[in-house]
């Protein structure tokens, strides 16, 4: 096959392509809701900041003592609730000083396996209230595939909590494969920094899907880790598997349930 | 220069001159994105949601960038990235899967090609589908756009380098890609 047999191809392949109803007015229009949107979210992270400082504030001026909430009793996230202390300001990740790598696909096959079994075993214990936890092998852009390049790998767990199923998504990249992840999370949904660990930022986003799956949510959140390297834990309102169905508003998984898979040494590349 | 001559944009206020400047893109080159689009995912309705998502990045910056001489090369980059980034979400995981193969040539795309042209033009492209993400899209750069390496170089963000030898690894798996469907299918 020639250079000229791919050129020709390619042309052939678009040539009977639908028609495009393309309306500049209506896209104007979606943008400048979007702007918006990322305008108000702004301006809502600057005023819950303002709100969360004076919390903090006010008991030590009044020499009381602040209670706290206890790791793995925080309450079920419903996407649009700010349970978290959000920030304004650009979360800055990566920092300079890491070594960007490069993993074989042997090497991200075995470690994707080594992940699925590890999930295997401590779900159980983060999620006491799902049951058929189900995690699917690891995998690239496809459940199972790797390619020469390939920054990330990521797995799929189902589950059942009151008789529903839900999934979540486990991806991790290697150190330096994942640079732009602050901007393009931030660009999908809310973002906030809800605090840090082992030297990285532990950042939140809550997206809602729009026109991609109706009434779809979820709640992810990211271990930015000091190595350059990163792993998302991310929970759907409804199960991947099959198609979306939504049948809940509901993700039956907490910030900190999320967070302390996030974090987990064994999950990540 | 009136208030009502202003809108609002992500970087400050935009004016309607600018947004004027913005449609007049747009409606340019809404169906060059959508194509591109639909030869690195296969999907049309996938194609032209990245072909809006694309454009409504490129609004964003476009007080910025309307005055690039290479805007047209820019929008490429957004969309080769807002399709990398759509990748990246896990309930699109089905369009690779759905990259099958064509068992015949679709009657429906008119009698003027024979069969078998229309089955191996099919072929080139169910073949691109097969391969990994950054070879599909240098393949789609350098012989449906026809940039030069240079130019590919610069929508990818990589070296001149790293273009050849991408290119030349995605065509050779592109003729493995195309040869193994050719077997499934006589087989």
């Amino acid at each position: 096959m020639s250079e000229e047999d791919v050129r020709g191809g390619l042309r052939d392949a678009v040539a009977e392509e639908p028609p495009l109803d393309f309306d500049p007015d209506a896209l104007v229009a979606a943008a400048r809701q979007q702007v918006r949107r990322r305008r108000a979210l702004m301006a809502a992270g600057a005023a819950t900041v303002a709100v969360a400082v004076a919390a903090v504030a006010l008991p030590v001026a009044l020499g009381r003592q602040s209670t706290q909430v206890e790791a793995g009793q925080a309450p079920t996230t419903t996407i649009g609730s700010t349970t978290t202390t959000p920030t304004p300001s650009r979360i800055q990740w990566p920092t300079k000083d890491f070594q960007p790598a490069q993993w074989p696909t042997d090497k991200l096959r075995t470690r994707g396996v080594d992940m699925a079994a590890h999930l295997r075993e401590v779900l159980p214990a983060v999620l006491p209230n799902a049951s058929e936890i189900e995690v699917t092998e690891f995998g690239g852009e496809a459940t199972g595939q790797y390619y020469e390049g390939q920054t990330n790998v990521n797995g799929t767990v189902n589950f059942t909590v009151d008789g529903v199923r839900y999934s979540i998504v486990v991806q991790a990249w290697v150190p330096g494969g994942a640079n732009d992840l602050v901007d393009t999370a931030c660009s999908e949904g809310s973002c906030q920094k809800i605090g840090e660990q082992d030297g990285g930022v532990l950042m939140a986003v809550d997206q809602d899907l729009g026109g991609f799956v109706a009434d779809g949510k979820i709640s992810s959140v990211y271990h930015l880790r000091h190595d350059g390297g990163a792993v998302e834990v991310a929970a759907y309102n409804y199960e991947l598997a099959g198609g979306p169905k939504v049948t809940t508003a509901t993700i039956p998984v907490s910030v900190e349930q999320l967070r302390s898979l996030a974090t987990d040494p064994e999950l990540g590349l | 220069m009136g208030l009502a001559s202003w809108v609002m944009g992500e970087r400050g206020p935009m004016r309607q001159s600018d947004e004027e400047s913005f449609r007049r893109f747009a409606v340019e080159h809404a169906a060059r994105l959508r194509r591109s689009a639909y030869l690195y995912c296969g999907d049309w309705h996938l194609a032209e949601d990245l072909m809006q998502s694309t454009l409504i990045k490129i609004y964003r910056s476009w007080t910025r960038v309307e005055k690039d001489e290479s805007l047209s090369n820019y929008s490429r980059t957004v969309l080769l990235r807002t399709w990398l980034d759509e990748k990246r979400r896990p309930w699109r995981r089905s369009e690779q899967s759905a990259a099958e193969v064509p068992e015949r040539h679709d009657e429906a795309r008119g009698p003027a090609d024979s069969p078998e042209r229309l089955w191996a033009s099919d072929l080139v492209h169910q073949g691109l589908l097969r391969l990994p993400p950054r070879q599909r899209a240098v393949l789609v750069l350098r012989y449906f756009d026809d940039l030069s390496v240079a130019e590919t170089a610069t929508v990818m963000a990589c070296s001149e380098g790293t273009v050849k030898s991408q290119t030349a690894r995605g065509l050779e798996s592109l003729r493995t890609s195309v040869s193994d469907l050719m077997g499934r299918v006589a087989s």
